[in-house]
C-alpha cells in the first residue's frame, strides 16, 4: 500500500471513530481542567484580581512579575499539581493507547466497553514499554551529550567566533531530536506490534520495532513527517485565527476558548490517525500478517 | 517662597566652572587637568605582556603640602588568589582566573625628574580591608613634599603581564582589551572635596564589585603593536609610524579624561559613522559586522538624547569595541571615549540587547566619564544614573512595553526589567544604596546600585514631573561635569531646583525623600487595604426637617433608588513615606482623585455612592513600590483577566499533555 493510500485509509478509519477521538479529547480536557481550575483559583485571590485588569488588555510584565513574586508559595503548590497531573497524563496516555489500537485493530465501531477493554488488556505492558522507552531515550541522550560536550568545548576554545559553536549546538540538537524521533517511532510501532501479535515481552517488541523501522525506514518516517506537518499546519491556522482575536473582552475570550478546543480536538484526531497509519503500514509491510485477534489477559 | 529656593541655586552657581587656561593654539581646558601622562607602551602579543615607560606630572591642587603619592596597581588584582579582588570574587563574582591566566604589574623603576630613584621607598598598603597580601595600592613617600599648587614629575618603568580576560581586562587569543594597565595615581582630595574634612588620598584597593576613581588630565600615549593589529583607544589618534621591526606605533592624545584604555586585535572590522562633530568608530568582530547599524544607530540616538536632555558630548571621538568570542568578561565596560559592548550572531532584531548595552555604556560617558563620581564609594551615582537614562532612552526609542524584547508576542520594557531587578531581590531593604561598593551584602550590589537607584530617580521624576527632573539633571551636569561630586552635591542640586519649579509642594527641600531612599534601606509599598460598600438605610419616621420625605426608608420596594456609602481604606506597608494619588471609581463611571500624604499607616476616604474600584498611584509614578498587585481593588473582583489566563493555561496544558502523549 502506498503512503497516500495509507493516509487516506487512516483518515477514513479515524473519521469512522469520531467518538474515540472525542473520548481522548475528553480525557485530555478533564486532566488539563484540573490544573486550569487550580490556576484560576490561584489567580482569583480576592484583592489581587483587580490589579490584574490591565492584563486582560495586553501582556504586562510588571504586573505579571509582581503577581508571581507575591504568590510564590501558591505557585509552588500549583507547580506540584502540574507535575503530578502531567505524570498521570503520560501514564494514562500510555494506557489509553492500548484502547485506541485495540479499537482500530478490531475494525468494529467504537464502543466504550471495547476501548476500556483494550486499555486494560495492554495497560501494564504499555506502562513497562513507557519506562523502557524512557530508559533507552535517556541513555541515548546522555551518550549524545557526552560526545557533543567535548566537541563543543573544543570548538569554543579554538575559534575566534561563536558561529562554529552555534553550528555545533545546532548539529547536536538535531541529532538529539533524531534520536528522540526514532525512539518515539520505535515505541509507537512496538505498541502496534504488541497489539497485533499480543507480545508479552516489551523489550522484544521494542527490539522488533527497531528492526521493522530499519527495514521500512522511509515509509515510516514519511508517515510521521506528514502527520507532523499536518499538526504544524493546524498550529499555523490556530495562530492565524487567534492572532485576529485579541482576548480583550469576555465574548472574545469565549471565542478563543472555542477555537482552542477545536484545535485540541483536531490534534487528538491526528493522534488517532497516526495510530491508524501505523497499523495499516505494519499490516502492509509484515508479510502474511493480517488482523490478529486480541487475546484478553 | 521662591526667594528661599533661589538662594541655594544661586549659591551653587558660584562654584568655579572655569579651569586652568589651555596652551596657546589648543582648545580650552574642560577640566582642572590635575594629571598629565605621557606613556610609551609595547604590546608583546605572544607573551601577552606590556612593556612601558610612563612620565607622570601630578599637581597639588590643595592648600597644604603633600608628602606622598598613592598609585593604583590594578593589574595586581589578578596576581594570585590572595588579592582582595580574588578573595571577594569567591562570593561576589562568578569569575575565576583560568589556568595560566594570572596577570600582574611590576614596577622596574620610579624616578623623580632629578634622577632620584624612589622604587625602594614604595610599599603596598591596604586601606580598605587590611589584606596585607593585596598589591593593588602602592604608597610612594616623596623626599620633599609637593607644595600647594606645585607639581611633581616622575618617570616610571613597568612591565605588565596581562591576565586571560577577566573583569574587563586581559587577552583572549589575539584579542586584547587593555584597561587598568598602567601605574595610575590616586585622587588627592583637598579638604571640602566630597566628604573630605582634611586633605587626604582617596585610593582604594581593587574590589570584586567596584570600579574606579581618578583625576582628570591629559594623556599622550604611544602604543606599539605588531603590524596587522587594528587598534582603538581613548582619545584621538594623532599619528601612525611603521617601525623597522614590522611593528606599528600609534599615537593617541586624550584631554580632559580620567582614564586611558585601548584594544587591539587583527580581526576587527572597523565601521565608522559621525554624529555632528563626533566620529564614531565601531571595532566589530567579523561575524557581527552585520550588526554595525544596531551599535552605531543606538550610539547616535544616545548622543542626540543626552545632548538634548543633559548636556553636550564635548569630545571628537567615540570608539565602540565588540570583544572577541571567549572574551565576554571584557563586555559591557565603559572608559572615557571608549566602551565595550556585547552581542551574538543571529541576535534577533526584537531582542534589543546590543542596543541596550551600547546605550548604557554610552551614558557612562556622562555619568562617571564627565561627572566623575567616586565609583568605589558611591557606585549608585554612576551605575544608577546611567541605568536611569538607559531606561529613558530605550523606552523612548522602542516603546515602554517593548524596548527590551518584542519577540513572538512576548514583550517587555527596559524600565520594567530594571524595576524587577530591584523588586525581585529576596530582601530589597538589605542595605542603603549609598553603601560603599565593596561593602554590599553578596548579590545586592547590582540590584541596588543599578535597579533601585534608577527607580529612586524615576520615582523622583514621577513626583516632581519630567520637566523639573530634566532641569535637575541639566543643572547637575552643568555644575559638576569634569569634577568629583558626591551624593550630597546631587541632593543639593535637587533641593535648589525643585522649590523653584514646584513651589512649596514638597516642602522647603527634598531631604525627606533622599533620607528615606538614599540613606535609608526601607521599602516602599502602598496598598488599597479594603473597599467597604454599605447600603444606607434612609432615615424613617416622621422627620421634621422635610416632611415631604418623611416616609423615607422604604427602599426599593417603595420605588426610590438604592443608596450606598463607601469607605476606601488605603495603607502603607513599607517604611517609605511618599505622597500618593488615590483614584476612586464609582458605579456610575465617576472618578475621584485624592492626594494622600502617605505619612500615616492608613487613611480612609468616605463617599456617598457605590465605589467599584480604587487604586493607589494609578499612573504608576512610583516605580519604587515593590508590589503593584495590592495597589488596586475592585468590587466585585473582575473575572475577565482570571478567565483569560485560565483559558490560556488550559490550552497550553492540553497541548503539553498531547505532546507528552506523542513522545510517551
Amino acid at each position: 500500500m502506498t503512503t497516500p493510500g495509507i493516509l487516506r485509509g487512516a483518515f477514513r478509519e479515524t473519521y469512522r471513530n469520531i467518538p474515540l477521538v472525542t473520548t481522548l479529547y475528553g480525557m485530555n480536557l478533564l486532566f488539563a481542567s484540573v490544573i486550569a481550575m487550580a490556576f484560576r483559583a490561584f489567580v482569583a485571590n480576592p484583592g489581587n484580581a483587580g490589579a490584574l485588569g490591565p492584563l486582560l488588555k495586553d501582556f504586562d510584565m510588571t504586573l505579571l512579575y509582581d503577581f508571581l513574586r507575591t504568590r510564590g508559595e501558591a505557585i509552588s503548590a500549583l507547580w506540584q499539581v502540574v507535575l503530578f497531573m502531567t505524570l498521570l497524563s503520560v501514564a494514562l496516555n500510555a494506557v489509553s493507547s492500548g484502547g485506541v489500537l485495540a479499537t482500530l485493530e478490531s475494525g468494529a465501531p467504537y464502543s466504550l466497553r471495547a476501548f476500556l477493554g483494550g486499555c486494560g488488556t495492554f495497560a501494564f505492558r504499555f506502562l513497562r514499554l513507557l519506562v523502557l522507552t524512557g530508559i533507552v531515550t535517556g541513555l541515548a541522550a546522555i551518550a549524545l551529550v557526552a560526545c557533543a560536550m567535548p566537541v563543543l568545548w573544543w570548538l569554543s576554545r579554538n575559534h575566534t567566533s561563536e558561529i562554529p559553536v552555534i553550528e555545533g549546538i545546532a548539529a547536536a540538537a538535531l541529532a538529539l531530536v533524531l534520536v528522540l524521533f526514532l525512539a518515539v517511532m520505535a515505541s509507537d510501532y512496538a505498541r502496534v506490534l504488541t497489539v497485533r501479535a499480543d507480545s508479552r515481552s516489551m523489550a522484544r517488541a521494542f527490539g522488533t520495532s527497531f528492526v521493522f523501522l530499519a527495514k521500512n525506514a522511509w515509509g515510516a518516517i514519511a508517515l510521521q513527517v506528514i502527520v507532523a506537518l499536518l499538526t504544524v499546519c493546524l498550529f499555523a491556522l490556530y495562530l492565524g485565527l487567534t492572532g485576529l482575536l485579541e482576548m480583550n473582552s469576555g465574548p472574545k475570550v469565549v471565542l478563543v476558548f472555542i477555537v482552542q478546543q477545536v484545535f485540541v480536538w483536531c490534534r487528538s484526531f491526528l493522534r488517532v490517525m497516526l495510530f491508524s497509519c501505523e497499523l495499516a503500514f505494519t499490516c502492509s509491510r509484515v508479510s502474511g500478517s493480517g488482523p490478529t485477534e486480541i487475546v484478553s489477559t | 517662597m521662591r526667594t528661599f529656593a533661589v538662594v541655594p541655586l544661586a549659591a551653587l552657581m558660584t562654584v568655579p566652572l572655569s579651569f586652568s587656561p589651555a596652551r596657546p593654539g589648543q582648545p580650552p581646558a574642560l577640566s582642572d587637568r590635575v594629571v598629565q601622562y605621557a606613556i610609551d607602551v609595547t604590546l608583546e602579543t605572544r607573551e601577552k605582556t606590556l612593556s612601558g615607560s610612563e612620565r607622570l606630572t601630578w599637581r597639588n591642587t590643595s592648600s597644604e603640602p603633600v608628602q606622598e603619592l598613592q598609585f593604583h596597581m590594578y593589574l595586581n588584582a589578578f596576581k594570585n588568589t590572595e588579592s582582595t579582588f580574588m578573595r571577594e570574587s569567591r562570593t561576589r563574582r562568578s569569575v575565576a582566573v583560568r589556568e595560566g591566566g594570572w596577570g600582574w604589574i611590576d614596577l622596574h623603576s620610579l624616578r623623580l625628574e632629578n634622577g632620584t630613584e624612589l622604587k625602594e621607598r614604595c610599599t603596598f598598603i591596604c586601606p580598605d580591608d587590611g589584606n596585607a597580601k593585596d598589591r593593588t595600592v602602592m604608597r610612594v613617600p616623596l623626599p620633599a613634599p609637593v607644595p600647594p599648587g606645585g607639581s611633581v614629575a616622575l618617570t616610571l618603568k613597568f612591565r605588565a603581564q596581562l591576565p586571560r580576560i577577566i573583569a574587563r581586562t586581559g587577552y583572549s587569543g589575539d584579542f586584547f582589551m587593555v584597561g587598568q594597565w598602567f601605574p595610575k595615581v590616586g585622587v588627592y582630595e583637598p579638604a571640602g572635596t566630597r566628604y573630605a574634612t582634611k586633605g587626604e588620598w582617596n585610593c582604594h584597593q581593587f574590589h570584586a564589585s567596584t570600579e574606579f576613581y581618578a583625576d582628570f588630565g591629559v594623556y599622550d600615549v604611544n602604543l606599539t603593536v605588531p603590524g596587522g593589529f587594528i587598534v582603538g583607544a581613548t582619545g584621538e589618534r594623532r599619528g601612525e609610524r611603521r617601525n623597522s621591526d614590522t611593528t606599528v606605533t600609534y599615537t593617541y592624545h586624550a584631554a580632559d579624561v580620567h582614564d586611558f584604555a585601548w584594544t587591539a586585535s587583527p580581526l576587527y572590522v572597523e565601521v565608522t559613522d559621525t554624529w555632528r562633530q563626533v566620529s564614531i568608530h565601531a571595532l566589530l568582530q567579523p561575524q557581527h559586522a552585520g550588526q554595525a547599524r544596531r551599535f552605531l544607530g543606538s550610539a547616535r540616538e544616545a548622543l542626540g538624547y543626552l545632548d538634548a536632555w543633559v548636556g553636550p558630548y564635548p569630545y571628537a571621538d567615540l570608539t565602540i569595541v565588540d570583544p572577541a568570542w571567549g572574551a565576554e568578561e571584557a563586555a559591557g565596560m565603559e572608559y572615557p571615549q571608549l566602551f565595550t559592548v556585547e552581542t551574538f550572531s543571529l541576535m534577533p532584531l526584537g531582542i534589543r540587547f546590543p542596543e541596550l548595552v551600547t546605550i548604557h555604556e554610552f551614558v557612562h560617558q556622562y555619568f562617571q566619564g564627565m561627572v566623575a563620581t567616586n565609583e568605589f564609594e558611591e557606585a549608585w551615582m554612576d551605575e544608577g544614573f546611567t541605568q536611569y537614562y538607559e531606561t529613558r532612552i530605550m523606552d523612548s526609542l522602542y516603546g515602554a512595553k517593548t524596548s527590551l524584547a518584542d519577540f513572538f508576542g512576548f514583550h517587555f520594557g527596559d524600565r520594567e526589567l530594571t524595576r524587577i531587578e530591584y523588586t525581585g531581590m529576596n530582601d530589597p531593604g538589605i542595605a542603603p544604596i549609598t553603601t560603599p561598593g565593596w561593602k554590599f551584602p553578596a548579590g545586592s550590589y547590582g540590584p541596588l546600585t543599578y535597579g533601585k537607584t534608577a527607580m529612586v530617580l524615576s520615582t523622583l521624576e514621577g513626583l516632581i514631573g519630567r520637566a523639573a527632573m530634566d532641569t535637575v539633571m541639566k543643572t547637575y551636569f552643568r555644575l559638576w561635569k569634569f569634577r568629583h561630586p558626591c551624593g550630597k552635591d546631587f541632593v543639593a542640586v535637587v533641593n535648589a531646583v525643585v522649590p523653584v519649579i514646584c513651589g512649596n509642594r514638597f516642602g522647603p527641600d527634598m531631604n525627606w525623600y533622599f533620607d528615606q531612599v538614599l540613606y535609608g534601606a526601607g521599602i516602599c509599598d502602598f496598598e488599597v487595604t479594603s473597599i467597604a460598600v454599605n447600603r444606607v438605610t434612609p432615615a424613617g419616621g416622621m422627620l421634621e426637617a422635610d416632611t415631604a420625605q418623611s416616609h423615607a426608608g422604604e427602599g426599593k420596594a417603595g420605588g426610590s433608588p438604592e443608596m450606598f456609602e463607601s469607605v476606601v481604606t488605603v495603607g502603607r506597608r513599607g517604611d517609605v513615606r511618599l505622597p500618593v494619588v488615590v483614584a476612586v471609581m464609582f458605579d456610575d463611571g465617576r472618578e475621584v482623585r485624592e492626594e494622600w500624604d502617605g505619612r500615616g499607616r492608613t487613611a480612609e476616604f468616605r463617599y456617598g455612592g457605590k465605589v467599584v474600584r480604587a487604586g493607589v498611584d494609578p499612573g504608576r509614578k512610583i516605580p519604587l513600590d515593590v508590589n503593584l498587585i495590592n495597589n488596586v481593588r475592585t468590587v466585585p473582583p473582575p473575572v475577565g483577566p482570571v478567565w483569560k489566563y485560565a483559558v490560556k493555561v488550559l490550552f497550553w496544558i492540553q497541548n503539553m499533555f498531547l505532546f507528552a502523549a506523542t513522545i510517551a
